[in-house]
């Protein structure tokens, strides 16, 4: 198997990138294996999950009222 | 022809009305995020407007090879950037504290907003205004918006390889800001 870590920052960016499921065929299958037998990695990834689900969770916001009339009235 | 499609057509054949409908569909969306890039509801909502502005202005220049919205979006954190260098001012808290509590809206990726505690929502926006405007950009496009790499790499002109780089950085920064402040396990305990 080719090995996608050439040094450790790599190899956690492909962590942040398998949580997104943008991965390659070959990088997933690759990042699972590390997981598999990695602890400090699997940590990695509930950490990164973590923040990841922090931005998720603000919450949304809305304009209030409808722009259409004041944009129209620019153009 | 979708309805972005339709809507676009008319629009360019003289119905500025339509141009009207497209607003209505976007703004929320696109004000949601620039608020939380921006930092301030006031900025959030001026910058929205110049978005629509100018994507009226050039919509004859959409071709249509990628979604409105990715397009008008590249539009809107150009100016956002724009906006930031000439106002020099950091993201506040202060717009959106006086915002929150608005009507969540219905379809968006996270059901977590309305568990989380306000001292929690305050802490995470605090983090995001930490950061850099390129690191809030991309954390904003891909975790709120949840756009793709390749859409996140259309909207801010980025090679997929450091979309991929520059979300990891981001939310190792936003990581390390939040885990003194606040244990992260707790915010996945909210889910």
């Amino acid at each position: 198997m080719s090995d996608f870590r050439p040094h450790p920052e790599r190899g956690d960016e492909l962590l942040s990138a398998y949580l997104d499921d943008d991965l390659s065929p070959e990088e997933r299958v690759a990042v699972e294996a590390r997981l598999a037998e990695d602890a400090q990695a699997r940590e990695m990834l509930h950490q990164l999950r973590a923040v990841s689900q922090a931005v998720q969770g603000l919450p949304q916001e809305i304009v209030g009222h409808d722009l259409g009339e004041s944009v129209l009235q620019r153009v | 022809l979708s309805d972005d499609a339709s809507l676009i057509a008319a629009t360019l054949a003289g119905d500025t009305a339509a141009f009207g409908r497209l607003v209505g569909l976007y703004q929320d969306r696109l004000y949601n995020s620039l608020l939380r890039v921006l930092g301030s509801a006031e900025d959030a909502r001026d910058v929205t407007q110049d978005a629509f502005v100018q994507a009226f202005v050039k919509l004859r220049s959409f071709r249509g090879s990628s979604a409105f919205y990715t397009w008008l979006y590249r539009i809107a954190f150009n100016l956002a950037m724009s906006h930031t260098r000439r106002s020099h001012k950091m993201a506040s808290l202060e717009g959106v504290k006086s915002s929150w509590g608005t009507e969540p809206m219905d379809g968006q990726p996270s059901p977590d907003a309305q568990y989380l505690r306000h001292e929690q929502v305050e802490l995470v926006h605090a983090g995001l205004a930490a950061l850099s405007m390129e690191y809030r950009q991309i954390l904003v496009l891909r975790e709120i918006d949840g756009c793709r790499y390749e859409e996140i790499a259309e909207i801010l002109d980025l090679p997929i390889g450091t979309v991929r780089s520059r979300l990891f950085r981001a939310r190792l920064q936003l990581r390390d800001y939040l885990a003194p402040r606040f244990h992260v396990e707790k915010i996945v305990d909210t889910r």
